[in-house]
């Protein structure tokens, strides 16, 4: 008998609706994601996508179905546990104090802290790493507040990747961002890729998805409508499919783009 | 390393003013008091040790607890512009202490647990009326609900101020909403230290958490924080603290904007160094303007009417700087 395959994270017949009485959100939705993919689930608006992201964090619990992490259920694990598991880079994220970069990513050391600890020399250690490794170095000492949108998704992602996590979760990381940012990001996120990061993220731009993941999901009516190898997924049948307008798929540079006619 | 030197400084500048503060009065002469007479005359020793150590000690638990329970609620409610009088707290508290006072007993265990009573009470008011209300962001409701809720404590106080014995209760009642130190004993010192000192340690030892929960819930929740839990823990602390000063101070407005505010831009956001400084730089004000209250006229001056004065012209400073921001 073959050993027992586990995948990173298992969405298992997932229903989930935010009100009880009103449609479900998602609807039996089941999805495996493997170590050291990226996988980007692409999808109209309200499609779920965000939702599905904040169940993989255990923020939200399905009313039905069980989320799985490692093979274990969500509540498996203690709350700091799963912030080392797991991390978030969310859509948009207000930030109401002056913080400079430093002390804004230290706070991804948190799932490593008690709660009365303070970060100490090793969690500093780290938090420069990664600001290193994003290109932030330059700007260390400037508050995150002063930066421009571009370079305040790059903190975002710096703070998630100072909590070391297995798996990180991206909430449409590309949505505010112009040309010369988007390609940054995305050149990051390719370089995390190569170290072998699991990525998870959402996205309603197909351009963004071909240009990084691996994989591909696509989401319509909270359930999946097709999963597979991006080679294989991403077809104008299928975007044509997902997105109700007509959909072509050309070939730019060995790169994949999806034009609506 | 830098910020943690100047906190040090900070707490050598509030030791100092403290000990010059105890020979600070108008007896035996205007201002200061000299060393030698104090060895020699058994009044003044009396007066520096039942009258101004006590007082004085209650100033610093004055300007600490409000400067730490407006940077907790700062920080909690991701808005620079609370303070526990925005949010109905310190009003619910001197709403409690003022009905023990005029209907119940002035007893002090009374007249604390009331205040610390109707300040819960009208943190809660305050929230649930934001929940509630149907229109603008979280933060603008919290700050309509909040004026709400202490607007209707004060018409309360307002109502009590009317059945007070005009003679026996009403001019220690008016002088107490006014916000005095003036008849503060060892008695009043002692009954308030073991809370505020609890709620202080509480929220001195969470402080990088504060700066956790000033994100968003889901945010918070990701890097492994219990958002409700932690909140509901500091909130209680912050409340203890205000309710048990206001009990005996009662109403100094203004400081637990103004110092979290100012603490923050010299000290940086990270409530690391933010906290420890807001609390120090809080009792260094509470002590000078309670100072000045004893010094500058033959009778007392209220010491709320001078934080508020001086709170908002600072305020008035900063806005017209636009050193003031507020997102959402």
């Amino acid at each position: 008998m073959m050993a027992q395959h586990v995948p990173l994270l298992l969405f298992d017949h997932i229903t989930f609706g935010y009100q009880p009485n009103r449609q479900a959100v998602l609807r039996a939705l089941s999805l495996e994601i493997e170590p050291g993919t990226v996988t980007a689930i692409l999808g109209p608006n309200g499609a779920g996508k965000t939702t599905l992201l904040h169940l993989a964090l255990g923020w939200l619990a399905p009313q039905g179905g069980q989320v799985r992490l490692g093979g274990q259920p969500l509540g498996h694990y203690s709350r700091r546990e799963l912030g080392q598991w797991v991390a978030l880079v969310p859509q948009s994220e207000r930030i109401p104090f002056d913080y400079s970069i430093l002390e804004y990513v230290l706070l991804g050391r948190a799932p490593y802290l008690a709660p009365l600890d303070m970060p100490g020399v090793e969690d500093c250690r780290i938090s420069e790493q990664v600001i290193e490794q994003v290109g932030l170095g330059p700007l260390n000492g400037r508050a995150v507040t002063t930066l421009s949108g571009g370079e305040r998704q790059l903190a975002l992602v710096a703070r998630a990747l100072a909590q070391q996590p297995r798996l990180l979760l991206l909430d449409e990381p590309t949505s505010h961002l112009d040309l010369a940012n988007k390609a940054r990001l995305i050149k990051l996120m390719q370089e995390l890729a190569t170290r072998g990061v699991t990525m998870l993220l959402t996205t309603h731009e197909p351009d963004v998805a071909a240009a990084i993941a691996t994989h591909l999901v696509l989401m319509r009516d909270g359930q999946v409508y097709q999963t597979g190898r991006l080679s294989e997924v991403f077809t104008a049948e299928h975007l044509s499919e997902t997105y109700n307008v007509p959909v072509s798929v050309a070939q730019v540079d060995g790169r994949r783009i999806a034009l609506w006619t | 390393m830098r910020s943690l030197s100047r906190t040090t400084w900070l707490a050598l500048a509030l030791i100092a003013v403290f000990a010059l503060s105890l020979f600070v009065g108008r007896y035996p002469g205007l201002v200061l008091l000299s060393p030698e007479r104090l060895v020699s005359d058994e009044l003044a020793q009396r007066l520096v040790l039942n009258l101004r150590l006590p007082r004085l000690l209650t100033a610093v638990m004055l300007g600490m607890s409000l400067a730490a329970a407006g940077t907790v609620f700062q920080m909690l409610f991701g808005n620079p512009l609370v303070e526990p009088g925005f949010l109905g707290v310190s009003q619910g508290a001197a709403f409690g202490a003022a009905l023990s006072i005029v209907l119940l007993s002035n007893a002090a265990w009374l007249v604390q647990g009331m205040a610390a009573l109707f300040a819960f009470l009208g943190l809660g008011l305050s929230y649930l009326l934001a929940r509630r209300a149907r229109f603008g962001g979280w933060v603008l409701r919290l700050v309509l609900a909040g004026i709400a809720v202490s607007a209707l404590f004060s018409a309360a106080v307002g109502v009590l101020k009317y059945m007070a014995d005009p003679l026996r209760q009403l001019p220690e009642f008016t002088f107490w909403l006014l916000g005095a130190l003036s008849s503060i004993t060892w008695a009043h010192a002692r009954s308030i230290a073991p809370v505020v000192l609890i709620a202080l340690v509480v929220i001195y030892r969470m402080r990088w958490r504060l700066n956790l929960l000033s994100l968003d819930d889901a945010t918070a929740f990701s890097l492994g924080v219990a958002p409700g839990r932690e909140r509901a823990l500091l909130l209680t602390a912050a409340v203890a603290a205000t309710a048990a000063v206001v009990s005996v101070s009662g109403m100094v407005g203004w400081l637990g904007l103004i110092v979290p505010h100012l603490a923050r831009r010299w000290f940086g956001a990270d409530a690391r160094h933010a906290l420890p400084s807001a609390m120090l730089m809080g009792g260094l004000f509470a002590v000078v303007c309670d100072d000045l209250a004893r010094t500058l006229l033959a009778g007392e001056i209220p010491l709320g009417i001078l934080t508020s004065l001086f709170g908002a012209l600072f305020f008035v400073a900063m806005l017209a700087t636009r050193n003031i921001r507020a997102e959402r």
